[in-house]
């Protein structure tokens, strides 16, 4: 019988080093290996640990796998400390990603804070391989300095792509080098231009902001079942087992990570 | 079901068969208490096969407490268990186990290979321990499914139900005598069954539970009462609950290192402890204690019936006689399912 909690070997195959504490490696699975955007993949450390990862790459790239990597605890610091060649373990993917069909025809407002971004650079590519069937793609994103951010050439790449894409950032405390905005990621959601009742709208970031993202997005009149939270909660084995991602009557692991707001918004501990 | 009645003198001839092929577990009494132990065929007079269930799970025997799950280098061929003397509380716990190990997606073979090889050879309650209240959440001491062999104990021997096409096999090749069963044993064994469910009755009357299709509700609608902080007091976060509880289901996956190999190992988890539902860049849904204890019921009394339409809680008692801050959960049920 399978082994659900087998890894398959892959080799880093690049880093780029996105701020002081986050970096993006590029990993190529020794076997086949695909995801779709939205769901996550456990890696590990051999003789070390694993961690859950929403890639952050393009999902249509067969051959490899990037995936974006903050520096908190005690597995991502040890991530961070690979190099080039180093042999990781990859299994996955794992639940439920962005169902792209039922964005299609809609205005796709994508709300980023942060090292989520990462899961929504994926889902952009993914959005950007079909880009005839949406009408419009705009992310608001949102970072804690100028040094936060992160991506910063691709996003210079994506605001030039194509008329549809329209894009903006603003960071919570500015510096000498920022002529950009500055204000929480939600100010960005002021006066939007957007057709409210053919939008969808998807939210990745830290608990607070999106908590605050997504109660603006109401206020403003998205309906709950048109806004698209990641959650993050503690994944372990990742397939419904450990019961470490219980969230009300949802494991966030398979019957997530991506969770429309009215399947949350009665649930106690969603923000926390 | 068919049923046999075998003379007390053949059971030893029946374990010794059973031992030949498995490990054997059987249940002895220390102190005050009932445990599983190796079965040793010099010694098997003290072996307990009804009485009440034990201090440990029956779990354990399925779903190991450690379990190497990556990199098993030195795979030993071992022996299955059989256990001797598994509690209907203990089987109706296996149907969470089931649920949450068998089904869905991803099924876990580990555990489906301990659960399909294991002989479980249960027995019905003859005796309870106060913290006993099965029938209070509905689970009859008598077992009624999940075992291959049932044995209900008469004066003389046992009727012994076959549950399994396993359990018929052992029973025919062990070659011990079986009778059927006459009239006069199935009204003793009516008449014993009687007796002992009218003690225990008293007994869980004596607790003054509220009614058990009340509990969900009452978790449900005291989310937000203080009742949690209350019980939560005396709590140490040792996670005892957890262990010795037969549906507590939740573990870790860890590293081991040995030389330049590693080993990767799924271990029991407790919901009670601070870091259980700690994400890596800090953030924790349940940072307060109130909040884990009360998780705990939420996933048994809310949870559960929600998804499987069961609790998971079988009235065992375990964590009630474990803790050593005092709490019991009867107490937390009755508080939540006071009429406000
Ligand atoms: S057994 Fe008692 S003290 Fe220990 S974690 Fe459970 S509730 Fe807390
Ligand atoms: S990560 Fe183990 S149950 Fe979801």
């Amino acid at each position: 019988m399978d082994n659900p909690y087998k890894t398959i070997e892959a080799e880093v195959i690049d880093i780029t080093e996105e701020t002081a504490a986050i970096k993006t490696f590029i990993f190529k699975p020794k076997e086949e290996f695909s995801f779709r955007t939205g769901q996550f993949v456990e890696l590990a450390i051999p003789g070390f640990g694993e961690a859950p990862f929403t890639p952050s790459s393009n999902p249509s790239e067969k051959e490899y796998i990037g995936i974006t990597i903050m520096n908190t605890g005690r597995v991502t610091k040890k991530l961070h400390e690979l190099r080039l060649k180093d042999k990781v373990g990859i299994r996955g993917p794992y639940g439920k990603g962005y169902p792209l069909g039922e964005f299609k025809g809609k205005e796709v407002l994508i709300v980023g804070g942060g090292v989520g971004l990462a899961p929504l650079r994926s889902l952009l590519y993914a959005l950007f391989n079909e880009i005839a069937s949406f009408k419009k793609i705009i992310l608001k994103y949102g970072a804690k300095t100028p040094k936060d951010i992160v991506y910063k050439k691709e996003i210079e790449e994506w605001s030039r792509s194509s008329e549809k894409v329209d894009v903006k950032i603003t960071v919570d405390v500015g510096d000498e080098t920022w002529k950009g905005r500055v204000g929480l990621v939600t100010t960005l959601l002021d006066n939007l231009e957007v057709d409210i009742k053919n939008s969808v709208a998807i939210v990745c970031g830290p608990p607070i902001m999106m908590k605050f993202a997504t109660f603006k997005l109401i206020n403003i009149g998205y309906a709950p079942q048109d806004i698209y939270l990641s959650m993050e909660k503690n994944m372990s084995c990742g397939i419904g087992k450990c019961g470490h991602c219980r969230m009300g009557k949802y494991y966030v692991c398979k019957d997530g990570p991506v969770f429309t707001y009215d399947k949350l918004k009665d649930l106690p501990e969603v923000w926390d | 079901m068919v049923s046999y009645f075998v003379k007390k003198n053949e059971i030893n001839n029946l374990l010794n068969f059973i031992q030949q092929a498995f490990e054997l577990f059987v249940i002895k009494e220390k102190g005050s208490n009932l445990y599983w132990t190796r079965f040793d065929p010099e010694n098997s007079d003290e072996i307990i096969i009804n009485r009440h269930r034990p201090a440990e799970p029956l779990k354990g025997f399925i779903f190991k407490s450690k379990e190497k799950i990556l990199n098993n280098f030195n795979s030993e061929k071992t022996k299955p268990s059989a256990i001797l003397g598994a509690k209907a509380c203990d089987l109706q716990a296996l149907k969470i186990l089931d649920y949450v190990f068998l089904e869905g997606e991803f099924k876990d073979p580990f555990y489906k290979k301990t659960r399909e090889e294991t002989l479980l050879i249960s027995g019905d309650c003859t005796s309870f321990k106060d913290v006993c209240f099965c029938l209070g959440i509905g689970v009859e001491p008598f077992p009624k499914e999940n075992f291959d062999l049932n044995f209900s104990e008469l004066n003389e021997g046992f009727i012994i139900t076959v549950g399994s096409q396993k359990g018929d096999k052992i029973l025919a090749k062990s070659g011990i005598p079986i009778n059927k069963v006459t009239a006069e044993q199935m009204e003793e064994s009516e008449q014993r069954k009687k007796e002992f469910l009218d003690k225990l009755q008293a007994s869980i009357c004596r607790m003054a539970l509220p009614p058990k299709d009340s509990f969900k509700l009452g978790v449900q609608s005291n989310f937000k009462s203080e009742l949690w902080t209350n019980f939560a007091l005396t709590c140490v976060e040792c996670g005892g609950c957890n262990t010795v509880c037969p549906t507590c289901h939740c573990f870790f996956l860890v590293d081991q290192n040995a030389e330049d190999k590693y080993q990767r190992l799924k271990v029991w988890d407790s919901c009670l402890l601070k870091r259980f539902a700690k994400v890596a860049g800090g953030a924790n849904p349940r940072k307060h204690l109130s909040a884990r204890l009360r998780n705990r019921f939420v996933k048994k009394f809310d949870f559960f019936p929600e998804i499987l339409g069961l609790y998971a809680c079988t009235g065992c008692g375990r964590c009630i006689e474990t803790c050593p801050g005092d709490i019991d959960l009867r107490e937390i049920l009755k508080e939540a399912c006071k009429s406000r």
